[in-house]
């Protein structure tokens, strides 16, 4: 750390803009109530009242419009820079970060030996800090020491989710397709229906596989998954248990360690997120108790805002030989300390 | 005419809990009407998502502030974490590197970057 100069607390110049900004509009809206006001008790004709409520407003759109370039180099200028932005947000890690320094500094200058040991320790406390890991915990297992939580949706939400999409898209368009086939609207009608009736299809077909998701589910009861270690690190090994509580036996084909990256991003008004597989691992099994192995070289567990790097333990199986069964659950990969 | 900004590390392949130190210089002096100096070391996202950003170390200098006390050159040393490390994935990619933005007129702005990786260290 250089000690000659001290950082600068910052200032968030993000609200100031909001609050200007607000603080304008406050005003040209009570100048026009005001005058709006003062029309109408000296008896003022009505178009003048209108005039006097839309003045003040049209006024600052052309004020606005007429100073735009200096008003855009003021917000560039005032707009603070993205590290600010960030730095701020995460005020506690990077103040925390200056003030141990600074003390592990201090502290270093004595010559005490216990404080020496303070200082080390300190310093390595900073070294220590994983960031950007998502919190994945878990709970004790009966046959092995860690129970998973899945990463699905409840099947019971799902299907009601997937019925009332469906009963409300079909339901709208139902009524211009009774029409279109009374004849009503002629062949205009027909045509421009076809894609509203092509999504609407769409949907019958996912609330019928959200209810093939929820019967199977309901045949198997709870599923539960059980693994020998956690947080997972690369290059070991560990075994998985899968526990049923339903009364019909869940047929497992597969259970694989798998890593998927996770990306959401904006277009317009629209937030949509992608994901991708980018490693699967087959485990062996080996009396009722699954094997698997994380390679040494493979990224650890991921996660922020809009990106991630998920780890999950999935099964895919059957039950009654011809309803499909999947379940995943998120599990960390923690990479171990590493220190020189 | 922008000014030369030299922005080095002494190593820019470390590990987890390693050491980053390196030092940036404007030779000419900063550009005149100055309003801000930041630098910063972080790590940031690119690929298909919306970009996110990181910052471990954050050290600004501002005008009438504490900008006459800039230190030219200015040499950092900053611990990094365990995690993130450097990554290149298919929508995913995690970046780490040292930044220095300077911030002049009323439009002016440099931007300096030193990436440098954080892996893991093999064996």
């Amino acid at each position: 750390m250089n000690e000659e100069s001290e950082p600068t607390k910052p200032v968030n110049k993000g609200t100031s803009i909001f609050v200007v900004g607000l603080l304008t509009f406050i005003v040209l809206a009570v100048l026009s109530f005001a005058l709006s006001a003062v029309v109408e008790r000296f008896g003022g004709p009505w178009w003048l009242q209108i005039v006097a409520f839309v003045a003040p407003g049209f006024v600052g759109v052309i004020l606005l419009l007429r100073n735009a370039a200096q008003i855009q180099a003021w917000l560039k200028r005032a707009t603070p820079s993205q590290e600010f932005i960030a730095a701020q947000s995460s005020a506690k890690v990077v103040n925390k970060r200056f003030a141990e320094i600074d003390q592990a500094e201090s502290l270093a200058d004595e010559e005490d030996a216990e404080a020496d040991q303070d200082n080390a320790e300190l310093v390595n406390e900073l070294r220590r800090e994983y960031l950007a890991l998502p919190k994945i915990e878990t709970t004790a297992g009966k046959e092995l020491p860690h129970l998973l939580s899945s990463a699905n949706l409840s099947a019971g939400l799902g299907l009601i989710g997937a019925f009332l999409i469906m009963a409300f898209w079909n339901g709208i368009v139902s009524v211009f397709l009774v029409q279109a086939i009374n004849g009503d609207g002629g062949w205009c009608l027909r045509i421009f229906l076809i894609p509203f009736v092509v999504v609407g299809l769409v949907l019958i077909g996912v609330f019928l596989l959200s209810l093939v998701n929820f019967v199977s589910n309901l045949l198997v009861g709870k599923v539960q998954v059980e693994i020998s270690k956690h947080p997972l690190i690369p290059g070991s090994r560990f075994e998985v248990v899968i526990l049923q509580s339903g009364s019909f036996q869940l047929n497992v084909t597969v259970v694989q360690l798998r890593c998927v990256e996770s990306a959401t991003y904006t277009h317009g008004t629209t937030t949509s997120t992608d994901t991708k597989t980018i490693a699967e691992y087959t485990a062996e099994e080996h009396d009722g108790r699954y094997r698997l192995s994380i390679p040494e070289n493979v990224m650890h567990s991921f996660e922020a805002r809009c990106n991630a790097i998920k780890w999950v333990v999935s099964l895919n199986g059957n039950v009654l030989g011809f309803l499909p069964f999947g379940e995943t659950y998120a599990v960390l990969v923690k990479p171990t300390e590493q220190l020189r | 005419m922008k000014p030369e900004i030299l922005l080095e590390l002494i190593n820019d392949k470390l590990g987890p809990g390693d050491e980053l130190a390196g030092a940036f210089v404007i030779p000419g002096g900063l550009p005149s009407a100055t309003r801000s100096v930041e630098f910063s070391v972080l790590w940031h996202t690119s690929g298909k998502g919306t970009e996110d950003l990181g910052v471990i170390f954050f050290q600004n200098w501002v005008e009438g502030q504490s900008l006459a006390n800039l230190p030219n050159p200015f040499s950092f040393t900053v611990w990094l974490p365990q995690t993130p490390y450097t990554y290149d994935g298919e929508l995913v990619k995690i970046h780490w590197v040292a930044r220095l933005r300077i911030r002049y007129g009323t439009q002016g702005e440099i931007l300096q970057e030193a990436p440098f990786t954080l892996r893991p260290r093999l064996g």
